[in-house]
């Protein structure tokens, strides 16, 4: 049970390569998605405690999870193969725009660890334009 | 019969019926399908109000344990497999629900849930061992009702009734999402309900109690209306979501996703009752799924069991409950994400569903062992029709895990 449940867990576990355009693009498309609702976790969370409607340790749980969901949509998108030279340019933006993301994320989990309030603001109007850069991208893939 | 008695029985199934895998997959659904699939979570507390007044009645009827009744009329080896694939089930259960309460303990206090793990399962053992049944079941299903929260913040949001109706009635796949991943989140919902250890431990507990044929009315309505209204509280998980989690396409991965539309609406008050919820359901359903993997080993094999026996007048029970805490703990410990086990166990505890209800559905149509209250065919009518789709979703379901990446 314990070994069929393992290799279960792995098989449904593997990110298989991006085998044409279609592919890659649909990846793409899936990486800018999760990365906008992690955005917006961590986006609604902070707001909910500037607000005074959450504790502090469910935010920093809140921030520090989307800090490592955003770590690990970014690496997965970016260890896919791009098929062709334009995949490899449009491949290139995504994962700048994800980076962006992972790094207004990890700015945000510092700002809320610190309690600095300035920072806070600051990480979010930089969370903001990164959830405006996946969209726009999102609506180029379309 | 007192009418408090009534009540009490009643709050405590409802507080009793939600674990780990109804919060889990009630607020990963509700973000991402809406309430499109409350079909799921329907068919799921039917079946399991079907089959735990069936287990109700065997255990107040023939006043035997359901698993030594089974092995006794299906025979040895076809009991085994049933003992087997309900243990395998319960210890992955309580590999959830034990890493879902140190979840929510990470949430609350800042400290990692892997420190969690061991406390947990050192505390899910001291309450196997010392606590009193009645007070166990009691204090936890009471406590458990704090998730009516959920359904308090559903009016306070502003939350689209007709939208909601639409979506509960028209169950169609989003555009946005493959039919593979709804049909995969469909199969966890059923599962999530009809986890085998609820069985199990409600019927166990009936023996614990010493239920007879007097108290099969109060037993029905445990049944018939305590698991609807839990039911219930699922569907408000799901329900809350929809208009705080869909509308940012924030994907619930993490347990503190699923409080924040409670956050949003009712504050810090909200969310502490939230918490609190989370944290009662989820350790409530670690204690009973270590009890109830004793019960189904210890019932099987003939031991002595239950826990209003001195530990040392079923210390093979006990020693089962204690294998399997251990068991479980060490499973979380290995750092597989809690969610993660969570949605294999309700998917494969789906998978497994006629393996572990056909045998009941046998014994509850047994006059030799139920006299006069063998099912009658209502029962055995609406028994047959959820045992049939449910052994269509189970074909389906390892497909399903492979095809959606566990529904990624």
């Amino acid at each position: 049970m314990a070994a069929s449940l393992l290799a279960a867990m792995v098989v449904s576990a593997c990110a298989g390569p991006a085998v044409g355009t279609g592919a890659y693009r649909r990846s793409a498309d899936r990486a800018l998605t999760a990365m906008s609702g992690t955005l917006a976790s961590a986006d609604l969370a902070t707001r909910l405690d500037q607000d005074g409607r959450m504790f502090y340790t469910v935010t920093a749980d809140a921030v520090t999870n989307a800090e490592d969901d955003a770590s690990s949509i970014a690496q997965s998108f970016t260890t896919r193969q791009p098929p062709s030279t334009a995949d490899a340019q449009l491949g290139s933006r995504v994962s700048e725009a994800l980076d962006a993301a992972s790094g207004a994320l990890r700015d945000l989990r510092v700002a809320v660890r610190q309690r600095h309030e300035a920072a806070v603001r600051s990480a979010l109007t930089e969370i903001a334009r990164a959830q405006a850069e996946c969209r726009r991208l999102q609506q180029d893939l379309q | 019969m007192s009418l408090l008695r009534l009540t009490l029985g009643v709050m405590t199934a409802i507080g009793g019926f939600v674990d780990i895998g109804n919060i889990v997959t009630s607020g990963v659904t509700g973000a991402r399908f809406g309430m499109t699939l409350t079909w799921a979570v329907l068919l799921g507390t039917i079946g399991m109000s079907l089959f735990g007044e069936m287990a109700g009645r065997v255990a107040a009827v023939a006043r035997r344990p359901v698993f030594h009744v089974v092995r006794e009329r299906l025979g040895v080896r076809m009991s085994l497999a049933n003992m087997a694939a309900s243990t395998a089930l319960n210890v992955l259960t309580l590999a959830a629900e034990i890493g879902g309460v140190a979840l929510v303990l990470q949430v609350v206090t800042g400290v990692p849930y892997l420190v969690w793990v061991p406390v947990v399962g050192v505390g899910g053992w001291l309450v196997v061992w010392k606590l009193p049944f009645s007070v166990m079941e009691q204090v936890f299903g009471l406590l458990g009702l704090t998730m009516i929260v959920f359904v308090v913040a559903l009016f306070v949001l502003p939350t689209d009734w007709s939208a909601l109706w639409h979506q509960a009635t028209h169950p169609v796949v989003p555009a946005d999402e493959g039919a593979a991943t709804w049909w995969f989140y469909a199969i966890s919902l059923v599962g999530a309900c009809m986890v085998p250890y609820q069985v199990t431990f409600f019927s166990s507990g009936g023996r614990e109690e010493q239920w007879t044929t007097k108290d099969l009315t109060e037993m029905r309505l445990n049944t018939f209306v305590g698991f609807p209204l839990g039911g219930l509280l699922s569907l408000a998980i799901m329900a809350v979501a929809v208009p705080v989690l869909a509308p940012r396409d924030i994907a619930v991965n993490h347990i503190g996703e699923v409080v924040l539309p409670v956050a949003a609406a009712l504050g810090r008050v909200g969310l502490a009752l939230a918490l609190l919820s989370f944290f009662v359901a989820t350790f409530a359903a670690a204690t009973e799924c270590a009890l109830s993997s004793g019960y189904t080993v210890a019932q099987y094999m003939g031991w002595s069991w239950g826990k209003l026996r001195p530990p040392f007048g079923s210390a093979r029970f006990h020693l089962v409950c204690l294998a399997a805490l251990i068991a479980a703990t060490g499973f979380v410990l290995t750092t597989i994400d809690p969610i993660t086990i969570t949605i294999f166990a309700v998917v494969l505890g789906a998978a497994a569903i006629p393996l572990t209800y056909f045998p009941l559905l046998v014994v509850a149509n047994d006059a030799r062992y139920m006299g006069e209250h063998t099912n009658g065919r209502v029962v055995n009518a609406l028994g047959t029709v959820v045992l049939v789709a449910l052994v269509a979703l189970s074909v389906a379901t390892l497909p399903l895990l492979v095809v959606t990446r566990a529904g990624q």
